[in-house]
C-alpha cells in the first residue's frame, strides 16, 4: 500500500516538467523522424510517403556538401579558439595575485548579452568602408578586408563574434579547474627543476583534462545550434558562405516550406550530434585523466 | 626575488587589462555611437567621442513606445517561464533523489538522451502542435512550449543529492510529507543554486530569438531581439539610422549588464560548482 502511494507521488512530482518535455520535445523528435520520409509542405492535407528520397536527394545536392563543410568549419573554428584562449586567459588569471575579479567580470560579460543586439553592433564594426576594424587594420598596416561582405572572409567574421561571446564561459570553467590543481604537486615539480612550461604540460594540462573534455562537448553541441549571429550578420551569405546545417534547416522549413526535406536535415543533425558525442567520449577515455 | 615577482605581476596585469579592453570594446563602441550625430558616425577616421552627446537618438528609439513594449514582452514572459521551470525542475529533481518509484532509471536515461537532441529537430512539430491548439502568435504558446529545462533538472538533482540524507530523514520522522520536505527543508538549503538557475534561465529567455521568432509573427507580440532585428533590417541596411539603432541596442544590453553586475557572484560561482559540471 505504502509502495503504491510512493509511486503515485513520484508521478505527481514528475508530471509538471514531464508534460512539456513530452509534448514539445520528445514527441516532436519522433515526429521529425517520421516527417523526413514524406513530402509534406506544412499546409496541404495530402502527405505522401517518399521513402529515403529526401535523404538521397540531399546527399546528391552539391549545395548540401557545402553546408556540411561550413558546419564543420564553424564547429572546429569556434570550439578550438574558445577552448584555447579561455584556457590561456584562465592560466594568466591564476597567476595574478589580486584584482583578477574585475577582469573576470569584463571578460564574461559578452556571454550574458543578447546575440542579436551584439551582432548588430559587430556588423557596424565590420563595415568595410567606415568601420572601426578596417581603420585599425590600416593603422597597424595590415591589409583591409571586406569582412562580412565577401564570401572569403564572412565565415571568419562570424567566428570572431562567436568566439568573442563565448570566451568568458570557457574561462570561468578553466579558472575553477586550475584553482583545484594541488599546489604541492606544482611545488615539488618546480623543486625537481621543471620550469613553468613543463609544469603546465606535465601537471596542469592532465589535471584539467576533464574540464577540457566537458567544454569540447558543450562547445561543439552549441556550435551546431548557432543561428542568431548568422541571421543578423549574413543570413547565410554571401553566396552561401556561412550557411550551416541549422541555418539550412531554418530556410528549408520556414522559408521554402519543404518540411519533409527540412526534417531530413534535422535527423542528419541529430545523427551528427550523437556521433560527435560518442567519438569525443571515446577519445576522452584515452586522454582524460580522472582522479 | 621580490623584484622579479613584481615584474611578473605587472606583466600579468597588463596582458589581462589588454584582453579586457578588447573584449569590452564593442560595448564602448555601441555606447559612443549611440550618442553621435549621423556625420560623426560616418566620419573617417572614426571619432571615438562625439562633440556633443546626442541623447535625441534615445528619444528617437523609444519615442513610439514599441521598444518598451518589446522589452516588457521579453521581461514578463521570461519571469513567468523562469518561475515555472524552477518549480517543475525542483519537483522533478526531488523525485529523482528522494522518492522511490518504478521506472526511475529508464526515465533518467530518456532525459539524458533528450538533453543532447538539438532543439531544432522539435521546431516543425512543435509549431504544428501549437497551431492545432490555436496558440500560434500568443505568448501563452511561447511560454508553455518553453517551460521545461533538462539542464535545471540535472543541476538541482546534484544539489539535492549533496544534502545529507539524515536531514530528510529527520524531517520525515517529524511527520513532514514530500511536498513539505522539498519546499521547507531542501529548497531553503539550496538557495544559491536556485538564484544561479533563476538568473541563468531569465537571461536565456530574455535573449532567446529563433523559437519565438518562428512562433510570434505579429508585431505587438515580438520579443526584444525580434523587435531589434526587424528594426535593424528595415533601417540599418540603408545606413540611415545607425545612431538610433545603437541607442536601441544600448537600451537592451545595459540593463542586462547591470543585472549581471549585481548577480555575478551567483552566476560565476554557481555554474562552475560541482552541480553544473557533473551530470
Amino acid at each position: 500500500m505504502r509502495k503504491k502511494r510512493e509511486n503515485l507521488t513520484g508521478i505527481l512530482f514528475i508530471i509538471p516538467a514531464m508534460l512539456p518535455l513530452l509534448v514539445f520535445w520528445i514527441l516532436p523528435v519522433i515526429f521529425s523522424g517520421g516527417l523526413s520520409f514524406t513530402n509534406w509542405d506544412m499546409m496541404s492535407e495530402d502527405i505522401k510517403f517518399m521513402g529515403f528520397k529526401n535523404y538521397t536527394s540531399l546527399l546528391r545536392d552539391p549545395n548540401f556538401g557545402r553546408v556540411l563543410k561550413n558546419t564543420l568549419v564553424f564547429a572546429v573554428g569556434s570550439t578550438i579558439p574558445t577552448i584555447f584562449l579561455g584556457m590561456m586567459i584562465a592560466l594568466v588569471m591564476d597567476g595574478a595575485s589580486k584584482g583578477a575579479g574585475l577582469y573576470r567580470t569584463i571578460i564574461f560579460a559578452p556571454y550574458i548579452t543578447p546575440m542579436v543586439a551584439i551582432s548588430v553592433v559587430w556588423s557596424w564594426i565590420f563595415e568595410p568602408r567606415v568601420g572601426i576594424l578596417n581603420f585599425v587594420m590600416r593603422l597597424v598596416s595590415l591589409p583591409e578586408s571586406q569582412w562580412l561582405q565577401s564570401s572569403k572572409t564572412a565565415m571568419i567574421s562570424v567566428l570572431i563574434v562567436t568566439t568573442w561571446k563565448s570566451l568568458g564561459w570557457t574561462m570561468i570553467f578553466y579558472m575553477e579547474a586550475i584553482r583545484k590543481v594541488p599546489k604541492s604537486l606544482l611545488e615539488s615539480a618546480s623543486m625537481d627543476g621543471a620550469n613553468g612550461f613543463w609544469r603546465f604540460i606535465k601537471i596542469t594540462l592532465p589535471m584539467i583534462s576533464p574540464t577540457t573534455f566537458f567544454l569540447v562537448i558543450m562547445s561543439t553541441i552549441s556550435s551546431l545550434q548557432a543561428y542568431d549571429q548568422i541571421q543578423v550578420l549574413t543570413q547565410g551569405g554571401p553566396a552561401g558562405a556561412t550557411r550551416t546545417l541549422l541555418y539550412y534547416y531554418y530556410q528549408e522549413a520556414f522559408q521554402n516550406f519543404n518540411t519533409g526535406k527540412a526534417s531530413a536535415v534535422a535527423v542528419i543533425l541529430v545523427i551528427i550530434t550523437v556521433i560527435l558525442s560518442l567519438a569525443e567520449t571515446r577519445i576522452s577515455k584515452k586522454t582524460v585523466f580522472y582522479n | 626575488m621580490r623584484r622579479k615577482k613584481g615584474v611578473k605581476n605587472l606583466f600579468i596585469h597588463i596582458s589581462l587589462a589588454l584582453v579586457s579592453m578588447i573584449l569590452a570594446f564593442p560595448f564602448l563602441w555601441m555606447f559612443t555611437n549611440s550618442i553621435k550625430t549621423k556625420e560623426e558616425i560616418w566620419a573617417v577616421p572614426p571619432r571615438v567621442w562625439p562633440a556633443v552627446a546626442q541623447w535625441d537618438n534615445y528619444a528617437d528609439a523609444l519615442s513610439d513606445g514599441t521598444f518598451l513594449m518589446y522589452m516588457w514582452n521579453s521581461a514578463y514572459t521570461a519571469v513567468i517561464i523562469t518561475v515555472i521551470i524552477l518549480a517543475n525542475s525542483a519537483m522533478f529533481a526531488y523525485a529523482l533523489t528522494n522518492i522511490r518509484f518504478r521506472g526511475k532509471t529508464l526515465l533518467i536515461s530518456l532525459i539524458m538522451v533528450t538533453y543532447i537532441m538539438p532543439a531544432t529537430t522539435t521546431y516543425v512539430p512543435s509549431y504544428v502542435i501549437l497551431s492545432k491548439i490555436g496558440l500560434i502568435n500568443t505568448h501563452l504558446g511561447y511560454i508553455i512550449s518553453s517551460c521545461a529545462s533538462i539542464f535545471n533538472i540535472f543541476f538541482l538533482r546534484t544539489t539535492f543529492s549533496q544534502i545529507s540524507p539524515g536531514i530528510v530523514e529527520a524531517a520525515r520522522i517529524d511527520g513532514a510529507g514530500h511536498w513539505k520536505i522539498l519546499w521547507w527543508v531542501l529548497a531553503p538549503m539550496s538557495k544559491s543554486a536556485f538564484v544561479t538557475l533563476g538568473l541563468l534561465s531569465f537571461l536565456g529567455c530574455y535573449n532567446s530569438y529563433l523559437w519565438p521568432s518562428l512562433l510570434l509573427r505579429r508585431k505587438e507580440k515580438y520579443l526584444v531581439s525580434m523587435g531589434l532585428q526587424a528594426f535593424f533590417s528595415a533601417e540599418g541596411a540603408f545606413g540611415l539610422k545607425w545612431g538610433t539603432i545603437m541607442a536601441a541596442c544600448c537600451v537592451i544590453v545595459f540593463p542586462l549588464l547591470l543585472l549581471f553586475l549585481f548577480g555575478q557572484r551567483w552566476i560565476l560561482n554557481g555554474i562552475t560548482s560541482d552541480s553544473a559540471v557533473k551530470e
